[in-house]
């Protein structure tokens, strides 16, 4: 009843409000981003060609018969866009999702803990992994892991980069939920709990960790589109996905050097990659601007 | 006595700040010796003899027990000795650095002053007419410009202003000033692409909350007019949360940096990062990941203190 | 000139906002330099109607959708924002209710005052001005204050400063929206003083919204009392607070605990009949026990880094069926010690001892923890926001009553339901009940312990009058059945009185004064006990 009459200031009246209104750009994120994911499942099913089977000419510019056109050796690059599409999707959403479920529970236990010591020393820990700068300690996680053999479904390279992107993520939501947390900790609902003889995990499940959530997950949808672009820039460090298997990154990769004359082999799956960001930063602006 | 209690913030943030340099160095030194597997073999690959393995593992100082590794470490640290490259015998990694940080700051510099002007003229022209169609506009504009790869922006850019137009050179480095300066403009712009909207959506969301707080009310109840409240009270109010936000984004600016090198070929910590990375050259990659998380380190701590100088709430605050 | 003797005229004002009409036919005049208080409940339109007379109705979004409001005779239902800048500030001032946020945080006192005065007072010298300005609103020392930002200023002198920067334009109207409703009592009394001060001075005219009766009688001759949009009563001051016509103006009154016999059941309004009726409490048995349930010796708490203890070392005990009343203002250490005595909090000097037993061990699963509970001040804040009642309840007797899954459910919703929770409100989130309702989820969430002593943390006043006369009427009544011991902290020396037995005063962590409420409060042995009670606003009783 509260928030139904308060009053909203500074909206807009009309269409363009509608138009702009949370719930719309979330539901045009979500077609488009459904869309994308769609077309990465369906391509490579119904396409008469595999991604590296040589199709046609080399360079052939976007027609009918190859929507984004042809690389330098003639493979189809809407093909291989959205092959490569799987690839970089499953990768994000599988170490955000590995980040979001071992930060979040170390943070929220940091944070609601009454021993501090493991607080600190945890945070030292999340604090030394945040200080660096992401595509570096990704490079030397890389080297360091080294492994250059496909793993099951994983092409050369990628291996590597996932382990890497998981010893590094995970510190963000530690520290989120730990922030989170630790608010929540002194909050009255959170109090009067303690005080009714509640059992301190019940408290932190029920009454701490629902809390943590939303801006959590608003900030992992952020974090695969993070994650998309850092993959996508590995091959031009000499690291990510090697070819010849289609990643975003690679793709690209390999269409640097005609830019001038084949400009498609590198915007195309560029511009998929964009409109993928775009779409999932819809839904997460919009998962946060809800909460006011 | 504000000054005492200023000075004694101050303090405290660079004692954190020491705390966290030394967890760094911690992880910096782990990260060769915990991974499965032998560095050596690692750089040499398999075929190579046992004399050469032996003399790297002396270069590399992996012969002596772990602990006296990590002492000998610490103590090379002090003395700003960052070891060897295990590739190019002979070069310092403090020397490499050294020789390549300049140029990675230019373009940091330059990223950094255009992602904060275009930033905050977007933010602001979103917010000053908010939910509306200029706002729309340039909340997609924002969102998919942060979307788009850093590299993908540098590429486009070259093809726009180096191949089409012909303006800008599409990469390179001449080596002094002011004959670089061209060479920054395009490396900059594709650096701001992630940063300014950032930035952008930081000043927006500050100046929409400004707008609403009580505060704009009560000045415009005292018959203020709306420009003078947007400029005297709107701005300063939403710019502020800035100087930290270029203080935390300082990674993420060296990340693109280095990105950014690889596309347009500049000389910097990038390129020697490429490089160490393609011949595996250990060293080299763990100074470079030691100086950055110092930078970054540093950006963090440089905001935290000046943002109370500005702020004169989190004066008082303990 | 006008030829009109009223400075203001509001005619048959509707106003529509968010699609509701939240402002019904509601028509007043404010004479020239006479005064008009608008006193209502909250969703009562009072602050919407101030928002007409500013020109702030539209930042909101909301409309005029019938009748007039002139200044002056000057139209301001359809003044363009070209003529609002000419009115505001130079003919009509705003005094807004929170006055820290109603201040640039990081721009100097001198340099808010200096934007107002080189738009409003152009021609003037702008540190003489302000320095005048200052000295008319009784601040000391005005030259240094210039240099100091919003947040090193307390409360009573922020308000101060709200006044001093209405009154640079030197308006013919000031608007004063709840000007002393987040003060304590004793600065409350000397804004509300200067407020009338101004108005002798200066001669102008003064609209003065408040939601409590008791202080419009200091400030002004005439009031207007408002509910759900619509103008239900409106007359001079004593006429109004001493015999009022309207049923809603007489429930307002009879709901005040300083009107009512002490410790009788406060009166409250049916909404569906109108009628004031009021509740019959069982008959109050009070066994007295020797051994205290919560002993508390030598308490104390210093915080980390501070200068002086938030509570000094200090004595409690209570028994069962106790009612001690904490008070004392903003500062004073009285929640800290009610935070101290549930042992949500551990002193830093002594202990608390329950039954015997000291807070310090007492785990989450020893039963002695549920014999103390507590009750917030914020009653949304004291409640998860994505759980409803029931389940919030359900979770505390699953705990402590042994029951489960459905049966626990079920014991939730007849507890509710004693507490006189509505049905559809049970499985409601707490963002949509109201603040009363919210209260009594706390409360239900606290009787779910079965415990013994319950400390309210200033448990009404956050709640308008008459949900606070049925929190009080409810916290009775379960003290008579349950032989509960009350624990009150509370700045409101009338519900304190209402409700306890004994009596604390507390100032700066230290208790001044304890002894028998009744006595505390007609014949105070200390100063400053003193001092509140004759700041605190009241109505006479006259029925």
């Amino acid at each position: 009843m509260t928030t139904a009459t308060l009053p909203r200031p500074f909206l807009a009246q009309g269409w363009l409000r509608a138009l702009v209104g949370t719930h719309v750009s979330r539901l045009v994120g979500i077609v488009m981003f459904g869309t994308i994911v769609a077309m990465c499942v369906l391509v490579p099913i119904l396409s008469p060609y595999s991604p590296n089977d040589f199709v046609n000419m080399p360079f052939m510019a976007p027609s009918w018969a190859h929507p984004f056109g042809t690389d330098s050796v003639g493979r189809d690059i809407f093909v291989r866009t959205f092959a490569g599409g799987s690839v970089d999707l499953i990768a994000a959403a599988f170490t955000t999702g590995f980040a979001v479920i071992v930060g979040t529970t170390l943070g929220t236990l940091a944070g609601a803990t009454k021993h501090r010591w493991a607080d600190t020393i945890l945070m030292r820990i999340v604090d030394a992994v945040i200080a660096f700068p992401l595509i570096i300690l990704l490079l030397a996680l890389v080297v360091a892991v080294g492994s250059d053999k496909p793993w099951g479904f994983a092409p050369a390279g990628l291996p590597a980069a996932l382990i890497a992107l998981m010893c590094v993520q995970w510190a963000v939501y530690a520290r989120l939920a730990r922030g989170q947390a630790l608010a929540l900790r002194n909050a009255d609902f959170v109090v009067a709990s303690r005080v009714a003889g509640l059992n301190p995990f019940s408290i932190v499940m029920r009454h701490i960790t629902p809390g943590v959530s939303r801006i959590t997950l608003a900030y992992a949808i952020g974090d695969v589109v993070l994650v998309v672009v850092i993959l996508a820039s590995l091959p031009f460090l000499g690291a990510g996905v090697q070819p010849p298997a289609p990643e975003w990154g690679s793709i690209m990769y390999e269409g640097r050097g005609f830019l001038r004359n084949a400009w498609w082999i590198t915007v195309m799956p560029g511009a998929v990659l964009a409109l993928t960001g775009l779409s999932l930063s819809f839904i997460a602006d919009s998962l946060l601007d809800n909460r006011r | 006595m504000t000054l005492r209690a200023g000075w004694g913030q101050a303090a405290g943030k660079v004692g954190q700040s020491l705390l966290t340099l030394a967890s760094v160095i911690v992880l910096v030194f782990l990260l060769v010796r915990l991974i499965p597997g032998d560095p050596v073999t690692t750089i040499l690959g398999s075929e190579t003899s046992a004399e050469a393995e032996a003399a790297l593992r002396t270069a590399l100082h992996l012969d002596v027990p772990p602990v006296q590794q990590f002492f000998d470490y610490i103590a090379g640290l002090l003395h700003g000795d960052l070891g060897q490259s295990a590739v190019q015998r002979g070069d310092s990694v403090s020397g490499i650095i050294a020789g390549a940080l300049p140029t990675t700051l230019s373009i940091v510099a330059v990223g950094m002053l255009l992602s904060t002007i275009a930033g905050i003229s977007l933010g602001l022209a979103a917010a000053l007419s908010p939910y509306k169609a200029i706002d729309l506009t340039v909340r997609t504009i924002v969102m998919l410009l942060y979307a788009t790869p850093t590299f993908l922006i540098g590429l486009l850019l070259t093809l726009v202003f180096s191949i089409q137009l012909g303006w800008l050179p599409a990469g390179g480095w001449a080596g002094s000033y002011p004959d670089n300066f061209p060479f920054l403009v395009l490396p900059g712009i594709a650096l701001s692409g992630h940063l300014g909207p950032i930035i952008a959506r930081t000043v927006r969301q500050a100046a929409i909350e400004s707008s609403q707080q009580l505060y704009m009310e009560a000045a415009l109840s005292r018959g203020l007019s709306k420009s003078a409240l947007n400029f005297r009270h709107i701005l300063p109010n939403s710019v502020l949360p800035i100087i930290t936000l270029l203080g935390i984004s300082f990674g993420s600016l060296l990340t693109g940096a280095i990105i950014v090198e690889a596309v347009f070929g500049l000389p910097g910590i990038g390129s020697e990062m490429t490089k160490a990375v393609a011949r595996r050259d250990y060293p080299v990659i763990q100074g470079i990941a030691l100086m950055s998380a110092c930078a970054v380190i540093v950006g963090n701590l440089l905001a935290e203190l000046i943002y109370p100088l500005v702020d004169p709430r989190a004066r008082s605050a303990s | 000139m006008s030829t009109s003797d009223n400075l203001v005229e509001v005619r048959n004002l509707g106003v529509l906002l968010a699609g509701r009409q939240v402002i019904r036919d509601v028509s007043f005049d404010i004479p020239r330099g006479g005064a008009l208080a608008l006193v209502g409940e909250s969703g009562s339109g009072k602050t919407v109607t101030a928002r007409v007379l500013t020109g702030l109705l539209s930042r909101i979004g909301g409309k005029v959708n019938s009748g007039t409001a002139t200044f002056d005779s000057q139209d301001l239902v359809n003044a363009n924002s070209r003529e609002w800048r000419k009115l505001r500030g130079r003919m009509v001032a705003l005094v807004p209710q929170a006055s820290l946020s109603s201040l640039d945080p990081v721009m100097r006192i001198g340099g808010q005052l200096a934007e107002t005065i080189s738009e409003l007072d152009p021609g003037a010298d702008i540190r003489l001005r302000s320095l005048e300005l200052l000295d008319q609103v009784r601040l000391p020392r005005p030259a240094a204050l210039l240099e100091n930002y919003p947040h090193e200023l307390s409360g009573g002198m922020r308000q101060r400063l709200m006044i001093a920067l209405a009154l640079a334009g030197r308006p013919e109207l000031i608007v004063a929206d709840e000007p002393t409703t987040a003060l304590d009592v004793t600065v409350q009394k000397d804004v509300l003083k200067l407020l009338g001060d101004l108005r002798k001075e200066t001669g102008m005219s003064l609209l003065m919204i408040a939601h409590d009766l008791a202080v419009v009688g200091m400030v002004s001759e005439s009031v207007a009392v408002m509910r759900g949009g619509e103008l239900v009563e409106k007359g001079a001051t004593d006429k109004v607070l001493g015999d009022p016509d309207h049923s809603y103006t007489k429930a307002l009154l009879a709901a005040r605990p300083e009107l009512a016999p002490v410790g009788t059941p406060l009166a409250v309004l049916d909404r569906e009949t109108g009628q004031l009726h009021r509740p019959e409490l069982p008959v109050l048995l009070r066994p007295r026990q020797p051994e205290p349930i919560i002993r508390a010796e030598g308490v104390g708490m210093t915080y980390h880094n501070a200068k002086a203890p938030a509570v000094h070392p200090l004595d409690i005990d209570i028994s069962a069926g106790a009612a001690i009343g904490i008070v004392g203002e903003s500062g004073s250490g009285k929640s800290t010690l009610g935070r101290i005595l549930v042992g949500a909090q551990l002193p830093t000097d002594g202990t608390v001892l329950v039954k015997g037993k000291s807070w310090q061990d007492v785990r989450a699963n020893d039963p002695l923890r549920g014999a103390v509970q507590m009750i917030f001040q914020d009653p949304y804040g004291a409640l998860t926001p994505w759980r409803t009642p029931r389940q919030i309840v359900a979770e505390v007797i699953a705990r402590w009553q042994g029951l489960h899954g459905r049966a626990t459910l079920e014991a939730a919703g007849d507890l509710l339901d004693d507490v006189g929770l509505p049905l559809q409100a049970m499985d409601r989130r707490p963002g949509g009940l109201s603040g009363g309702q919210c209260q009594r989820v706390g409360i239900a969430r606290a009787l779910a312990c079965q415990p013994q002593v319950l400390v309210a943390d200033e448990p009404t006043s956050s709640l308008d009058i008459s949900a606070q006369a049925q929190i009080l009427n409810l916290l009775m009544r379960l003290r008579a059945e349950r032989n509960l011991a009350l624990v009150i902290v509370s700045h409101d020396l009338a519900v304190i009185r209402h409700m306890t037995d004994e009596a604390l005063v507390m100032q700066h962590g230290q208790i001044v004064e304890r002894g028998p409420s009744s006595r505390i409060f007609s014949s105070p042995d200390n100063d400053y006990t003193r001092q509140l009670v004759s700041s605190t606003p009241t109505l006479r009783r006259t029925a």
